[in-house]
Formats: C-alpha cells, structure tokens, sequence
C-alpha cells in the first residue's frame, strides 16, 4: 500500500521525517528560555541601577544646593560682617589722627619752645645733678668723720656685755658698708667684701662715672633737634596715614555700610526662599532626563502633605529667634534675653560690689586699718554678654585683621619713637637705656658673729649707744646716725636723679600711637557689633536658638565658670587691695623692720619690699574669700540662663558625640528621594508571562542625601564643640556656649552635599505623603521603624 | 534503497544475518545512542546558562554591595555592604540546610513588616548567601576620616551547580551552609567613589585634607 494511502497516525509512526526538525524545535526552545531567563534577569537589574542612579543624583543634587545656599549664606553674612568692619575702622580713624596729631603737635610746640628759650628743666636737673654728687662727698665726709667718732669710743665698757658687744659690731658693719657705698657704689671700685655687689652701672661704672660720663655738653640743641626730627618724621607718617584714609572718610561709611548690609540681607532671604523652586525644577528635569518619577521628602523643614517636600533653606532671619523670659535670681526679676545681643543691657549678668572685711589676723596687726575693702564683682558690660553673637565670632577676627592694616602707620610712628631713645641714649655716650642698681637694703655681714650666723645688716645700720654708754659716746652716735642718715639719703637721690635724667625725654620716645589706635578700634568695634545685633539684619541657623545648658554639662560649666569668675574677681581686685594694705602696713611696720635704717627713703622702700609679699598674701585672702563667695551665686545665675547655641546640644557628654546632633541633621539638613520606574521605561521582558516576570514589577529606589560641613570635626573652626566649660573670646570675655561658626565664618563656607545611609527613611515616609505613595506602590507598605533601619542599607 | 536492492521473502524467518543485515530501528538505536550525549550538551547549555544567569546578579550584586559601600563606610558601619550583596544574592540561592541565621530571619521579618513580598524560604536563602559570599574591597583604610575616595569592591559568590551531570564539567565537590554538591566560584568587581566622611577635616582654608 502505498504510504499516501496509508492512515494518517500510521504514516506518522513509521515516518520518520521530522523527528531531528522536533527535537531541533525543543531545542531551540530550551535556549530561547535560557536566553529570555538571562535576559529578563538582567534588564531587571539594569532597570533597577537606572532607578538607584536617578535617585542617587536627585538626592545629591538637592543637597548640593543646600550646601550652596549654606557657603553663600555663610560669605553673605561675613559680607555683613566686612561691612561692620569697615565702619569701626572708619570710626576709629578720626580720634585716633587726631589724638596723635595733638600730641605729636604738643610734643613739637614743647621742643621748640625749649629750642627757642632753652631747655631750663634738663639743664637744672644736670646741675643738680652734679651738685648732687658734691653732697654725696660732703656727707660721706661728715658722716665717716661721725663714724670715727663713735668707733673710737666703741670699746669703752658697758653694763650689758652682750649688748656693748653686739654695739660693736653695729659699728663695725656700718663702717664697712660706709666704705663700700663710697669706695663702690659711689665711686666704682671693687667691692673689698667678695659678697658684696659691685658698682651699680654697666661696665662697672659707679655713680661718680655715670654722673661724669653721662652729663650731656650743656648744649641741649642736639637733643632737641634730634627729638624735633623724629617728631616731623612721625607727622609725616601721620599725613600718609590720613592720605591714605581721606577717601575713605569723606564719604558716609555708617550709612553706605547700613545700606550694603540691607541690601545683603535682602539678597539672603531671596535665596533661602527661591531654594526648594530651585530644587524642584531640577527635580523635575532630572525625571525628564532619566525617564522616572522622582519625588523628595524631608523630615522636617519643607515636608510636604501634596506632592514632592518643598525644600526650605535651614536659615532664618536672626530677628526671627524668640526673645527668652527669664528670672534673674541675682537682681530677683524678671528679664527678656535678646538671642542676638545676649546677657547684654538690662539682662546682664551683674552683682555689684561687695564689702570683703579684713581678716582677724590682720585688723589684729593693725587695728588703724580700714575694716573692709570693697571688691568690684562685675566685669565691664557683665559677665557672659555677647553682641551679635551668631556672627561675632568672624567680626571680631574681621576687625582686628581689617586694623592690622592701619595699624602699620602707627607702628611706624612707635618705631620711629624707639629709634629716638637709641638716638638720644647714643648723643648721651650712653648706648641703649639701662637701670641704674638701687643702693641695696641690707648687706651681709661678711663675719660670723659668736654664734656662727652671718647677719644681714640695714645700709646703713642705725646705731643705739648701750646702757651705760658715756655722754660722749651717746653724743657721737647721734651724730652718725644723723649724718649716715644724710649720706644714705643723698646717694639714694643720686641714684634717682640718674634715673630720672636718663628719662628726661621719655614723653618723646614712649610709644603711644599703636596703642591709641586699638584703644580707638576697640570702642568703636563695641559700639559697632552691638548695633549690628540690635539691626538683626542677617540670617541665622534655623538651629540657632537659646537654649539651657544641657543638664549633663551643667556642672561642668558651674564649676569652670566659677573658676573663671573666681579668677577674674581676684584679678580686677588684688592690687588696688594690697597697695591699700601696704600702705598699712609700711606706716606701722609691725615687724619694726624699719627701726634700724637711717634714711626714711630707703626705710619706706625696704618695707614696701618687705612688707608687699604679706600684703598680697593678706589681699588674695580678702578677694578670694569675697570672689568664692560671690562666683557661686553669679555662677548658678549663669548656668540657670538660657545660651545662644547654634546647634542643639548634644544630649550625652561629649566624647562620644562630637558635632551636630543626628536630630538637627534629619530636621534641618536632610533630604530624601524616591524613584519610581513609568510604564514606559519598565523592565521589558522577554517572554514574560513564559518565563513568570509577569505581571511587571513596580521598580523602587530611595538615597539620602544631606548637606554637612566638615570643619564640624575640625577644632581650629569650632568642630569638637565643647559644652560644659565657658569658651574664651578674644577681647578677654567669656562665654557659656561654644561659639557659631557655621554660617559666618571661613569655616562656613565648607558645606557640602553627601550620600548618607537612609537612616531618616521612617520619618520621611511620615512626613511625605507622595513618598510614602512611592514606596507603596512599589511594595514597601508599613513603615515599622526598626524594620525600615534594618533594611536601610544604604 | 537497500531494502529494494535487497528484497526479503515475507514469510522468511529472520535470522541473524537479515537482522545484521535490516534497516529497521535504526534511527531508535541511533536516537538512544546519541540521547545521553544530546541531554549533557543540553544539559551544559542550561548549566551555562544558569551560570550566566547567575553572573548578570552576582554582577548585580556587587553593584549593590558597592553603592552600599558608598554611604556605609564612610558612616561606619561596614556591615551593610555585606548585607547588601546578600539580599541580591538571595533570589538565586538555594535554601541553607537547618535553621537560618539570626541576620537572615530578622530580614526576613523585617520585610515582613514592611509589607514587602518575601520569597518562598527566603531566610534560608539568604543564609546560604551569607555562606557563599565574601566581599572585599581596597583600599583598606579608615573611610570614616576622609573625603570621597575610589575604592573597588570585589564580590566572590559561590554557586551551587544544580543541572546533573554538567555540573561535573565545571564545578567542585564542597558543602556550603550544609548543602552539598558541587560549587563553582563566580566572582564580580566594581568600582565606586565613597561619599565623603562627616570627620573628614580641613587644611585650614575651607578645603578637605
């Protein structure tokens, strides 16, 4: 039978065509398979890296402009700051050109008075100067005469054997201190006593050289002209100082600078209000670009109940931090702290004065001395008062550098001045000025007395006959001790005159013009940055606030404010309090240390030496029991206010938490995107419903990004913040907040965008309903926390 | 054509030679010899493939592992570039033999919670991927402290081979998280910029060391 004829299954069993074109077919099949599993594996992937990538760019992107607002921010306020800069230098030009100029004038008037009519004063004091030295020969003539006297009837016999013996030994001690003064100090020989110091001048010159080689021609005219010189040379300076800064004051810097900082502050708020338009557009074309639906979140400024968050610039007007009411335990009222002008005006932190009573032990030494001291408590504006504080950190660092600049035409000026001390010293033979040694107090007796102790003796010893002294001896101690008295005198004023006469002209070669010119700044600078706070015409963290010392640093900053109230106290006080007790005790000398010296100069001099030590000791005794009383309380006052702190506070000490808290980092500095996969850029797949990719997955992916400073660790910028200790400031006050730095200073301009772990992935699906949607529709919906950081990975 | 050269009586027995000398079955015998070989080159073709397969998402995961290396080493937390190579891993992993590890069952729960689908025996996958991956990556430095620095990850994933016999081809006899059969390592690398560091410091004039 012919196959064609033959039943259809039949033929087809034993036809064997088409077995090799089957299996070719179930072959090609497993493959296509293989093929579409590789395939759809991979555009899932593919698909879901474009996503990632979309939203990693958006995220980054949206922080970056965060970090650009903040750097712009940040140079906007230190453009303020210039500004404030610029009008304390303008103020303080004009006092100090002319308190310069006057004195310098003053200083010309007086030279050429002198040139025209003679320099009468310098003449005289080297005319008694001279006979100064005369007197100092007579009176050693008189009073070694005396001595001689009294030495001669020495070894007579006395009642009291010891005290006939001790007499003798007073007389001789004053008879080699005698011939020391004359022979040595005097007259420039080598000390006899190898103990004893040598001729007081440089080089071994004693006042009979110095006088001698120091004595100018009587000529005065070489000084005055020299003087005169330097003082046109110093009102040349002078007049390149006011060239330079005519321009500058002929206009109206005050309201230029006024104007500028409005403009500026104009300008910020422009920007920190056109941020979230700016980074929603971009926003939206990064979505055209990658063919994805983007959405951002935040959680905190900017989020969103509609649509993507609207990112708000983490900036605010400083006028638009609350005023704190607070109760001031000192003054017992009520008071309104200004977040911009802190602690300053009526709610300073001020105590007052205190009556600090003199200690037992001292009233019982001397029951004439005034039974209490008053200790000023306070310091200059109060304790812990900052003007403008969010910016004065970079103000004040402004106006100094600003200063600088000027600051060279009055050292000119100094420099000019010092050159005219070498001058004059150099038309004096003198070289570069020196200190004549003072005629010392006491000497040491070069021999042993019985008992092995080599006693110190006054110079020159008083001399007390002994019991049973003849009248004649009684007689010729009266006489020495009157005419030692005289010698002593007279080479102490020797001395003095020297000093005196080697700064004869010091008013012409003191400096003066540097320190007028920072003295002038300084006042201005106040006056300044306290307007600038007053004005609040700039932008401040949203973060800045004040707020309480953080509980766990409050007994860190009560005990170093304390410290530093303590110190302060007794600083401002201790020297007006000891000279007052010195003045004491020199007058009543309780240790009768005086008893034995014969000039009252040198017996005031040696007690003031003697005596200022325990005058000290007595002082801090007094200011310190007054500031230990009174630092606690203005402490506690200190630590209970509210502080102007940038960022908050860590809640934990720190280490471990360095920097701005995680808090203020999702509140104010992050910002979240989602990206979703449109149908028409979903995974295309191959054989899908085949190969069980059906239906399309809904793709998913989140970034974090967040805008951060890294001078936040940088402790040269005010990274590693410290918050329990008062932090210093540079005009010497100090603080009890760690100061801002984060939108006004160098440092400020370091702001920068990051990706960042989603670890603010919870609150964000909170805050951002379309986020939220996201994260729904691609199958993410709960939002249980823990799980949500589990599964944040990154 | 040789049975018409070579015609056979019908009623002839067949003998031995007109078997040797018939035609008849010799496609089927022809088939059976050549099956085996044409199932182990399919075979190979699937193993491969699988293997492809498996590359595109070790591949894929390496990219996950690296864009987690971007945030969390800078941040300090190291642990999630592992964990991020090990959820991209999971869907080609087989299920780890006894319980599975504390880390995979709390992803597990975790994405439970979230409401997200969670593959059939998930957790055991994941703990095989824990056993089967290692990830590396240079240069080993303090990311912590510095600014944006290239590193590359590398990711070695160890694939369980599961087609018989083609296996033999290119795999090794081992036992990964109590499975055992034959594994061939598969590695990927990538290469990433971390972000900066919130510590990295500064010269001094606003720029990072």
């Amino acid at each position: 039978m012919p196959q064609s004829t033959q039943p259809f299954f039949v033929r087809r069993r034993r036809d064997r065509g088409g077995n090799v074109g089957v299996l070719l077919l179930m072959t090609i099949f497993a493959l296509v398979a293989l093929l579409a599993l590789v395939w759809n594996t991979g555009e899932v992937g593919t698909r879901r890296q474009k996503l990632q990538t979309a939203a990693d760019t958006s995220a980054h992107a949206a922080a970056s402009w965060m970090s650009r607002s903040a750097n712009v921010m940040a140079a906007q306020n230190m453009v303020i700051c210039q500004d404030g800069s610029m009008e304390v230098i303008w103020r303080a030009i004009t006092p100090t050109d002319q308190a310069v100029r006057n004195e310098l004038q003053a200083e010309q008037a007086a030279i050429n008075s002198l040139l025209a009519n003679g320099d009468a004063a310098y003449l005289a004091l080297r005319t008694q100067m001279l006979q100064q030295l005369v007197n100092v020969d007579n009176q050693y003539a008189m009073a070694n005469g005396a001595w001689a006297g009294v030495s001669g009837l020495a070894g007579q016999g006395f009642t009291d054997p010891v005290a006939g013996q001790q007499f003798q030994t007073r007389v001789r001690e004053a008879g080699l201190a005698m011939q020391w003064i004359q022979n040595t100090y005097v007259s420039g020989q080598p000390s006899t006593v190898a103990t004893w110091p040598g001729p007081p001048g440089p080089g071994g010159l004693g006042l009979r050289q110095l006088v001698a080689n120091w004595s100018p021609p009587t000529d005065t005219t070489p000084f005055l002209q020299a003087i005169l010189a330097s003082i046109q040379q110093q009102l040349a300076v002078l007049v390149q100082f006011e060239t330079v800064t005519a321009p500058g004051l002929a206009q109206n810097v005050p309201a230029i600078a006024a104007n500028h900082e409005t403009e500026v502050f104009t300008n910020e708020q422009t920007m920190a209000q056109s941020l979230a338009d700016t980074i929603n557009r971009q926003l939206q074309a990064q979505a055209d670009f990658y063919s994805v639906r983007l959405t951002l979140a935040t959680t905190g400024l900017g989020a969103s109940a509609t649509g993507p968050a609207q990112v708000q610039a983490p900036f605010v007007p400083a006028a638009d931090v609350p005023v704190i009411s607070h109760y001031d335990s000192i003054q017992g009222t009520n008071i309104a702290i200004d977040p911009i002008n802190v602690h300053t005006d009526d709610s300073a932190i001020v105590y007052g004065n205190a009556q600090a009573p003199a200690p037992p032990a001292l009233l019982a030494q001397f029951p004439g001395i005034q039974p209490t001291f008053n200790v000023n408590c306070d310091i200059f504006e109060g304790w812990g008062h900052i003007y403008a504080a969010p910016i004065q950190r970079y103000f004040n660092g402004r106006v100094w550098k600003d200063s600088a600049g000027l600051r060279v035409y009055m050292q000119q000026i100094d420099t000019l001045r010092a050159q005219l001390a070498t001058l004059l010293a150099q038309l004096r033979n003198l070289g570069p000025p020196v200190n004549v040694t003072a005629l010392p107090f006491q000497l040491q007796d070069p021999q042993a007395d019985p008992n092995g102790v080599q006693e110190t003796f006054p110079v020159l010893p008083k001399l007390t006959a002994p019991a049973g002294a003849s009248d004649q001896l009684v007689a010729a101690v009266m006489l020495y001790n009157q005419h030692g008295a005289a010698y002593t005198g007279a080479v102490r004023n020797l001395t003095g005159a020297l000093t005196s006469w080697q700064q004869f002209y010091n008013r012409y070669t003191q400096a003066f013009a540097v320190s007028t010119w920072n003295n002038n700044v300084e006042i201005a600078r106040r006056l300044v940055i306290k307007q600038l706070g007053v004005n609040k015409q700039f932008m401040v963290l949203a973060s800045y606030q004040l707020r309480a010392v953080p509980a766990w640093a409050a007994n860190g900053m009560s005990v170093s404010s304390q410290a530093a109230i303590c110190d302060r106290i007794i600083s401002d006080n201790i020297a007006s309090v000891a000279q007052n007790i010195l003045n004491a005790m020199v007058a009543v000398d309780p240790r009768n240390l005086g008893s034995g010296f014969l000039d009252p100069a040198g017996r005031n001099a040696f007690l003031s030496a003697s005596y200022s030590g325990q005058a000290s000791q007595f002082a801090f005794q007094i200011v310190q029991s007054t500031a230990t009383q009174v630092a606690p309380i203005i402490a506690a006052e200190w630590v209970s206010r509210p502080w102007p702190y940038e960022i908050t506070p860590p809640s934990q000490a720190v280490p471990p938490v360095v920097g701005m808290s995680t808090s203020d980092r999702h509140t104010y500095f992050t910002i979240l995107t989602a990206a979703r996969s449109t149908p028409g850029n979903s995974p295309k797949f191959f054989m899908g419903k085949l190969m069980g990719n059906s239906p399309t997955p809904q793709l998913l992916a989140h970034a974090q990004a967040e805008a951060f400073n890294w001078m936040e660790f940088n402790s040269a910028y005010g990274g590693s913040e410290v918050f329990d200790q008062i932090t210093g400031l540079p005009n010497q006050d100090f603080t009890g907040c760690p100061l801002p730095w984060r939108l006004s200073t160098i440092g400020g301009w370091s702001w920068n965008a990051r990706l960042a772990v989603a670890d603010a992935l919870a609150d964000a699906l909170d805050n951002n309903p379309e986020f939220q949607s996201f994260f729904t529709e691609g199958g993410v919906t709960g939002n249980d926390p823990l799980s949500l950081q589990t599964l944040a990975l990154h | 054509m040789s049975q018409s050269m070579h015609p056979r009586p019908a009623s002839a027995p067949l003998g031995l030679r007109a078997i040797l000398q018939s035609d008849h079955g010799g496609a089927a015998v022809s088939f059976i010899l050549v099956l085996p070989i044409f199932l182990f080159i399919i075979g190979v073709l699937v193993q491969y493939a699988l293997i492809v397969n498996a590359k595109v998402m070790i591949d894929y995961a390496a990219q996950q592992a690296a864009r987690a290396a971007v945030t969390s080493l800078p941040e300090g937390t190291p642990q999630h570039v592992m964990s991020a190579a090990y959820m991209a891993l999971t869907p080609i992993s087989p299920q780890a033999a006894g319980d599975p590890a504390a880390e995979a069952q709390s992803m597990a729960d975790a994405l439970t919670q979230v409401g997200a689908p969670v593959m059939s025996g998930f957790a055991n996958r994941y703990t095989y991927a824990m056993a089967a991956t290692t990830v590396s990556w240079q240069p080993q430095i303090d990311y912590t402290i510095h600014e944006g620095q290239a590193m590359t990850l590398t990711l070695v994933y160890r694939l369980r081979l599961t087609v018989p016999a083609a296996q033999m081809v290119v795999g090794a006899s081992d036992t990964v998280a109590g499975l055992g059969g034959r594994f061939l390592n598969i590695s990927s690398t990538c290469q990433v910029q971390t972000s900066h560091s919130r510590a990295s410091g500064s010269d001094g004039n606003g720029w990072p060391n």
